[in-house]
């Protein structure tokens, strides 16, 4: 129902933007255009968005529960890593951008100001635009409050589910990769395109990824727990598990990693010895900062 | 809209208006605007206040009725009241987004207030590049119903006031438009916690009927619990007592229809009867319409847009600004500056406060039962013709 409320038509200068809701990572401002804006938490900010959230998952062991600190730093990173992936030289960068909801950076260091004590971004100063989605988080959280759905609903998430793997997948074929697993951070455009909205938790590093994959955080979707995941209805819950426990293999991974990745950076290093290098030490600071 | 007399505060000459101080709450300075001419545009602009003008505005009733040992207590709590109500401003531009701007009625029992937000250059010691993005608000100017209430002062003494019958009939009107104007608020979700009368205003017809709208809307939660609890609370009670100094003492010739009225209308059932209903009405009919859309589609990818966008109704009907909804005054950013820097303004005097004054003090030093005259109806105003 986007359409009915664009506000395009405003000749005024200066219109709010009303903020849609923000995670960890951005707040999200409607800018009545078919997009939204996406400004970076503060470091603070995103503290005290961390601090209210429970992470008491059962697959990881207390030792692997991260400090604060080191979650709040996994989270600047993740934004950190944004505008390489946007602006990476692919041949068919568009399409590779479509997948994303056509994100645009916007010079953060014209716009920011500097850090100071209390009000720091550090590494994350990041700030892009996207096309505006009709999210799938927001619908999930609908369905919570559903004892049972009709057979039509059941049908349509089940699309959704096959949509996400399919959208899943052509990521992957570019060489990036969601490490969250979040279904709630998906949307749907004006158009009807399925997206992947959340851009702060992406990885290139595929050895990475495997270890992502091994811990197969999806099902976070069907922890009722995990109070940051929108989750999945309860006659969905079989479903969910078994049809993305079969499509997130490392087997499926590996079959379609980097297959479409053609672009004009990447291959002249690709044999490089010191960049192989570079690219395990990155891998190793992952390991510790991310889980 | 009645012509306002002219406010007898100096203004504030801008670029392309001139601005009178009309008064403020905790959340705004109200000016109204006329042009350079003195001619009014109908119009007031809502000046937000910044956190130390707040804070101003709510310590001498908050002395009254908070506990605190010490001053640096009081001013915690100050501090702590400031924040609070500085957020319901933030929430005043929900008020007109979606299907509640797209409601020229709702707008119009809203003043037809639009939202004005301007990037104002912050002062040189901040950078080059700092900007306040203050929200300004316009809106209809109209007499505040508590300054109407006031020619009805001491009207219990016929030497002071008489009330002939079509002030009677209007002030009965009064009173159940009130009513009505929570009522309309309810359908939409939104419940006014705080049942002031002086955030109500009053314009007048040719024909002399008069509408009542919401200036301040500020004070509401969109949570029907909590709104449950509040109605246990008889909450607009609150004008008839003396000892609520936060509230103006309401004229007391009011004091019984008033509650009458008010204790019929404003109850638990009537809540939920109320409750959302326009807006359960609005995701009704365009689920209906998305239906239709998702069976007819002959792509699954589109089918399956329609059916996520028929379940995300309830975030995406109440966002979007309408045209009508953002002002178009073009109020020069040199003025809007030149209005917040104006601060630190008292409230101009008003001459009927002491009648206020008298009756709060009546009614405090007399058993409150003896003070509820009855609005005077058709008969007692006959029978006192006769007695005359």
């Amino acid at each position: 129902m986007n359409d009915l409320y664009k506000t395009s038509h405003l000749q005024y200068e200066y219109v709010p933007f009303p903020e849609l809701g923000h995670g960890s990572q951005f707040h999200t401002y409607d800018t009545h255009d078919g997009r939204v804006l996406k400004l970076p938490l503060t470091k603070e900010e995103t503290y005290v968005v961390v601090s209210k959230r429970r992470h008491n998952m059962n697959p990881l062991s207390s030792k692997e529960i991260a400090p604060l600190d080191t979650r709040i730093h996994t989270i600047i990173n993740g934004k950190a890593r944004i505008p390489a992936m946007l602006n990476h030289s692919f041949y068919n960068a568009k399409d590779f951008l479509s997948i994303l909801g056509n994100p645009t950076i916007i010079d953060a260091e014209k716009v920011l100001p500097e850090d100071r004590p209390g009000k720091e971004w550090g590494a994350g100063r990041v700030i892009y635009t996207q096309d505006k989605l009709t999210m799938v988080g927001d619908m999930l959280k609908g369905f919570g409050e559903q004892p049972t759905l009709k057979a039509g609903d059941i049908s349509k998430i089940k699309q959704i589910i096959d949509l996400y793997i399919e959208q899943t997948y052509k990521l992957w074929s570019y060489g990036y990769a969601d490490y969250v697993f979040k279904l709630g951070d998906t949307g749907f455009d004006t158009a009807g395109n399925f997206v992947l909205a959340d851009l702060g938790e992406y990885s290139s590093d595929p050895t990475f990824m495997k270890k992502a994959l091994a811990d197969k955080r999806w099902l976070h979707s069907i922890i009722p727990d995990k109070i940051d995941f929108p989750q999945i209805p309860a006659q969905l819950h079989d479903y969910f598990a078994a049809t993305l426990n079969n499509a997130f293999t490392i087997e499926q991974f590996m079959s379609r990693w980097r297959t479409q990745h053609h672009c004009s950076s990447c291959k002249a290093t690709d044999d490089n010895v010191i960049s192989a290098f570079i690219a395990a030490k990155v891998a190793e600071i992952d390991f510790v900062d991310r889980w | 809209m009645t012509q306002q007399p002219l406010p007898s505060t100096a203004p504030l000459d801008g670029t392309l208006y001139r601005y009178y101080f009309v008064g403020h709450g905790a959340q705004f300075r109200v000016y109204s605007v006329y042009t350079l001419d003195d001619k009014p545009t109908g119009r007031v602009i809502k000046v937000p206040l910044d956190f130390e003008e707040t804070k101003s505005s709510i310590i001498a009733p908050l002395k009254l009725v908070a506990q605190y040992n010490t001053e640096e207590e009081l001013d915690e709590l100050a501090d702590k009241r400031t924040r609070e109500v500085m957020q319901f401003k933030h929430d005043m531009p929900n008020l007109m987004q979606g299907i509640m701007g797209e409601d020229k009625t709702f707008m119009s029992k809203l003043g037809n207030m639009k939202v004005l937000q301007a990037p104002i250059p912050a002062p040189v010691k901040s950078g080059p590049s700092a900007y306040y993005l203050p929200i300004f608000f316009t809106q209809d100017y109209v007499m505040t119903l508590d300054a109407y209430l006031q020619h009805f002062r001491l009207a219990t003494i016929s030497y002071t006031r008489d009330l002939d019958l079509r002030t009677i009939k209007m002030l009965k009107q009064v009173i159940r438009q009130m009513i009505a104007l929570n009522f309309l608020i309810w359908e939409y979700g939104i419940f006014e916690f705080v049942f002031k009368p002086e955030n109500l205003g009053i314009r007048f017809s040719k024909h002399g009927t008069v509408e009542l709208i919401w200036m301040d809307l500020a004070e509401h939660i969109t949570d029907l619990e909590k709104a449950e609890k509040i109605i246990g609370e008889k909450r607009w009670l609150h004008p008839l007592m003396p000892h609520k100094i936060d509230y103006q003492f309401m004229p007391t010739v009011l004091h019984d229809y008033y509650t009458t009225a008010c204790s019929r209308a404003f109850t638990v059932d009537n809540l939920r009867k109320h409750w959302r209903k326009r807006c359960i009405r609005a995701e009704s009919k365009y689920a209906r319409e998305l239906k239709m859309k998702e069976l007819l589609s002959y792509s699954h990818k589109q089918s399956v847009t329609h059916w996520v966008n028929r379940h995300n109704l309830s975030v995406t009907l109440y966002r979007g600004f309408q045209k009508h909804t953002i002002d178009d005054m073009d109020i020069p950013i040199a003025d809007l500056e030149l209005l917040l820097r104006d601060r630190h303004r008292a409230n101009p005097p008003e001459n009927s406060f002491r009648e206020e004054q008298i009756e709060r003090h009546l009614a405090r030093s007399k058993p409150l039962v003896r003070l509820l005259f009855p609005l005077p109806t058709h008969e007692n105003n006959r029978q006192k013709a006769n007695n005359s």
